[in-house]
């Protein structure tokens, strides 16, 4: 290709990253303002570059494949990413001293810039980098409590992130190797015939699990969730999951497996497995978060077959299930940051709450929510779900979704039993030395607030799909 | 003649994975990891690949072993003893390493590999300067973003654990 | 006819220099004497007694010193090859003078990116070298100032 035509088409291209590398240069600003000042300033710092990202997301009006294929642009991408600069935003809510402020927005900043990298990554290089920045900044977040049991957390989690990478770019290697391309685009269903290539591409898939916490990559989460400060916890079991699953989609869109392929069964049973020990390890927690960690787990499992059907219903239950996992689980570990602050940290310390009624309400509302039960926006996103995988045992006559259908629904049965352990111990305890937690009226109105939009998503789930339509139609 | 070559750089990689794997004093583990990197930094010699070579000894045998002989040096529990590596699950460890190994030879064995013949390129390393500034421009800013994230994140554990 | 290229001649280089290195420890092993004695194998001969191991703890500043060394080396190669072609003729020419401004721009941000880390770990005093706090001792001599003065 003539170098000046190549030239000026990656300026043409340039807008499609303009979003990603105004959060880079907003992560340097963070950095250099940190130097001065701390506390309010950065906040404010970091709002405007989430605001100022967003806009420059929405207006790109770019989709396909940019800058010679390194990136795919599509309606997910443009979508997700607005979904995950506003979960950032919400950071702000959680309470957050002056101390560790600076660095702390820098890492969030950047494991959103590889974040949003990740799922439009076209290239076997940009999966590889964007998964460590974003590993990069977890691994560092994990420790910034600065206690030695997140150290700990922190460096498991390094040396199990370290494995993983190290397998994936062998199979990056590998599919390299056997393809000599770098584009997923330019994959096809002969590409992975031989068998050398497909087992590059389950190395590759380990990188990626690893991200979404598919077991058995998913090892590191209950002790990471556990260490990790809440708002960053908050943020890790979000934006990261979400974006390797957008990035796992792209991959399977290229029809390069059929549906009884081997690595697609293979892939399933990882996915029934997760579900089964996300599920099962949650009912041994005594510590609340940790149970929540492993309930994080089994949703995983849950958006994990979304991204292998390849049909309308399964891209706007993706859609669907994700924003409202984000609400639940922003706001669950809001919930979770507050009592932590009052000294409640284990399942059995709930029972000294039990005067705090309207809060107690409210997280058994949103508990509710995450065990997908009606009237809440948890039981239309399992519904979608369920949907969806019945909708591909009929169509792909794969008996396999069968089976992932009805573990789907024991489980989710079962997860009633932990979830509700946190309202039992807040209404149904005869604890004596109740004592009245001290919550201002902004967490209530807040968590409120959540809890009436997760209502509103039930009684109009169509509100999610327009809103994907909308913001994916801005920039006309 | 090449063979002589080839048959040296075996025996280099050979003598540093050997010497990693049976010894358990982390010092000598780290300078035999050297030895190993050099000799691959050999192969890619012989394969044509220059500036993977040169990256290979500047940045791994250069960089990374003085990296790990620090990190080696800076542990707590050196106080007047060696730093030894224990080790768990030995059978398992070694049935599985094994297993991996000889399952992946033979597969890339029997695989179409693509492989192209080794060519003297002349505008080899040009060539990678354009391609690193046109068609891997998003590869090219984001490592330079990586390995500030690295280095911030480095510096600023380290500072925390330094004054406490 | 053996064609040697340049890396050819930095393997004879090598082989050479280990090979030299092998010969004259052999040839010196052969022609010493060997008689240890207790005294011989101290680390000190003139009877200073050492403590410990020389394997002492470092300071965790000399390992960030030597992350900053490696990460700018990692930059260095990125250069390397940039460097090649940032101001290669033909490629300007080929593109009006696109081709100029591109390789400086996008270099000077990926330097800059970097450059950034730097300031950042030199403000936070990373860089400074570990000096130790000499401390005030509080012992007060018995003997007053003035008694010194005396002696003068």
């Amino acid at each position: 290709m003539n170098l000046i035509d190549q030239l000026n088409g990656i300026l043409a291209d340039l807008q499609g990253v303009w979003a990603e590398s105004a959060l880079m240069l907003g992560a340097i600003a963070v950095l250099v303002l940190g130097l001065a000042r701390s506390g309010r300033a950065i906040k404010a710092l970091f709002l405007i570059v989430l605001i100022f990202a967003c806009y420059l997301n929405l207006t790109n009006g770019l989709r396909g494949d940019i800058l010679s294929g390194s990136l795919f642009l599509s309606v997910h991408t443009s979508t997700f990413g607005i979904l995950f600069l506003i979960t950032a935003s919400f950071l702000l809510l959680f309470k957050r001293g002056d101390k560790h402020s600076t660095e702390f927005y820098f890492f969030i900043l950047s494991m959103l810039t590889g974040s949003l990298l990740m799922m439009k990554a076209n290239s076997l290089l940009i999966i590889y980098l964007s998964i460590e920045l974003v590993s990069f900044s977890s691994y560092i977040l994990t420790n910034f409590s600065f206690k030695k049991k997140g150290f700990e957390a922190s460096i498991k989690y390094l040396l199990f992130g370290a494995i993983c990478s190290a397998i994936m770019l062998f199979g990056l290697g590998i599919i390299y190797g056997s393809t000599s391309t770098f584009l997923v685009s330019e994959w096809n269903s002969e590409t992975f015939s031989a068998l050398l290539p497909q087992v590059g591409f389950i190395l590759l898939l380990v990188g990626i699990f690893f991200k979404i916490s598919i077991a058995p990559a998913h090892l590191w989460v209950p002790a990471t969730y556990q260490e990790a400060p809440a708002d960053a916890t908050a943020f890790m079991s979000i934006v990261p999951k979400l974006a390797a699953l957008v990035l796992l989609k792209r991959i399977f869109e290229g029809q390069i497996f059929t549906s009884n392929h081997w690595i697609y069964s293979l892939v399933l049973g990882l996915g029934i497995l997760t579900i089964v020990a996300g599920t099962l390890g949650a009912f041994r927690q005594s510590n609340a978060r940790r149970m929540i960690s492993f309930g994080a787990i089994a949703h995983s499992g849950f958006l994990l077959p979304l991204t292998l059907i390849q049909s309308t219903t399964a891209s706007e239950s993706l859609w669907y299930y994700s924003v409202v996992y984000a609400i639940m689980n922003m706001v669950t570990f809001y919930l979770l940051d507050v009592h932590e602050r009052n000294g409640i940290v284990e399942i059995d310390d709930y029972k000294q709450t039990s005067r705090s009624v309207w809060i107690g309400a409210i997280f058994s509302l949103i508990l509710v929510s995450l065990v997908g039960l009606p009237p809440l926006a948890g039981f239309t996103a399992k519904l979608f779900l369920f949907t969806t995988l019945w909708e591909g045992y009929s169509l792909l006559e794969n008996s396999q979704m069968l089976w992932y259908l009805i573990v789907a629904v024991i489980a989710t049965v079962g997860s009633l039993f932990f979830y509700l352990r946190i309202p039992r111990a807040i209404f149904l305890s005869q604890s004596t030395d109740n004592q009245s937690i001290n919550l201002n009226l902004s967490t209530k109105i807040l968590a409120t607030l959540f809890c009436i939009v997760l209502l509103l998503l039930f009684f109009a789930p169509q509100l999610v799909m327009e809103a994907q339509q909308l913001l994916n139609n801005v920039h006309e | 003649m090449i063979i002589t070559v080839q048959i040296f750089l075996l025996m280099m990689v050979l003598a540093g994975v050997g010497i990693i794997l049976f010894t358990r004093n982390i010092v000598h583990a780290a300078y035999a990891l050297c030895l190993t990197l050099l000799g691959i930094a050999g192969v890619y010699v012989l394969v044509m690949s220059e500036l993977l070579a040169v990256v290979q000894i500047m940045l791994y045998a250069g960089g990374v072993v003085i990296l790990l002989a620090f990190g080696v040096m800076m542990t707590n529990r050196l106080r007047g003893e060696k730093v030894l590596s224990g080790s768990n699950n030995k059978w398992i460890g070694r049935i599985i390493s094994v297993g991996v190994f000889a399952g992946l030879c033979y597969l890339i064995s029997i695989s179409p590999f693509q492989t192209t013949s080794v060519e003297k390129n002349e505008d080899q390393i040009a060539q990678i300067g354009v391609s690193f500034l046109t068609d891997h421009i998003v590869a090219f800013e984001l490592i330079a973003f990586v390995l500030l994230v690295a280095l911030v994140g480095a510096a600023y554990l380290a500072k925390n654990a330094a004054d406490e | 006819m053996i064609q040697i290229s340049g890396f050819g001649t930095v393997l004879l280089f090598i082989v050479g220099g280990i090979g030299f290195l092998m010969i004259t420890l052999l040839v010196g092993k052969l022609l010493r004497p060997n008689n240890p004695t207790t005294e011989k194998q101290t680390t000190y001969e003139s009877g200073e007694e050492p403590s410990g191991t020389a394997w002492g703890q470092f300071n965790v500043r000399f390992y960030i010193v030597a992350l900053i060394f490696l990460l700018f080396e990692a930059e260095l190669i990125f250069l390397f090859p940039w460097a090649t072609v940032f101001g290669d003729e033909q490629l300007i020419a080929e593109s009006d003078g696109l081709w100029a401004q591109f390789s400086m721009i996008e270099t000077f941000i990926f330097i800059g990116i970097l450059l950034v880390g730097l300031a950042y770990v030199w403000s936070k005093g990373m860089l400074e070298w570990v000096r130790p706090k000499p401390k005030a001792s509080d012992f007060k001599s018995r003997i007053p100032e003035s008694a010194y003065k005396d002696f003068k």
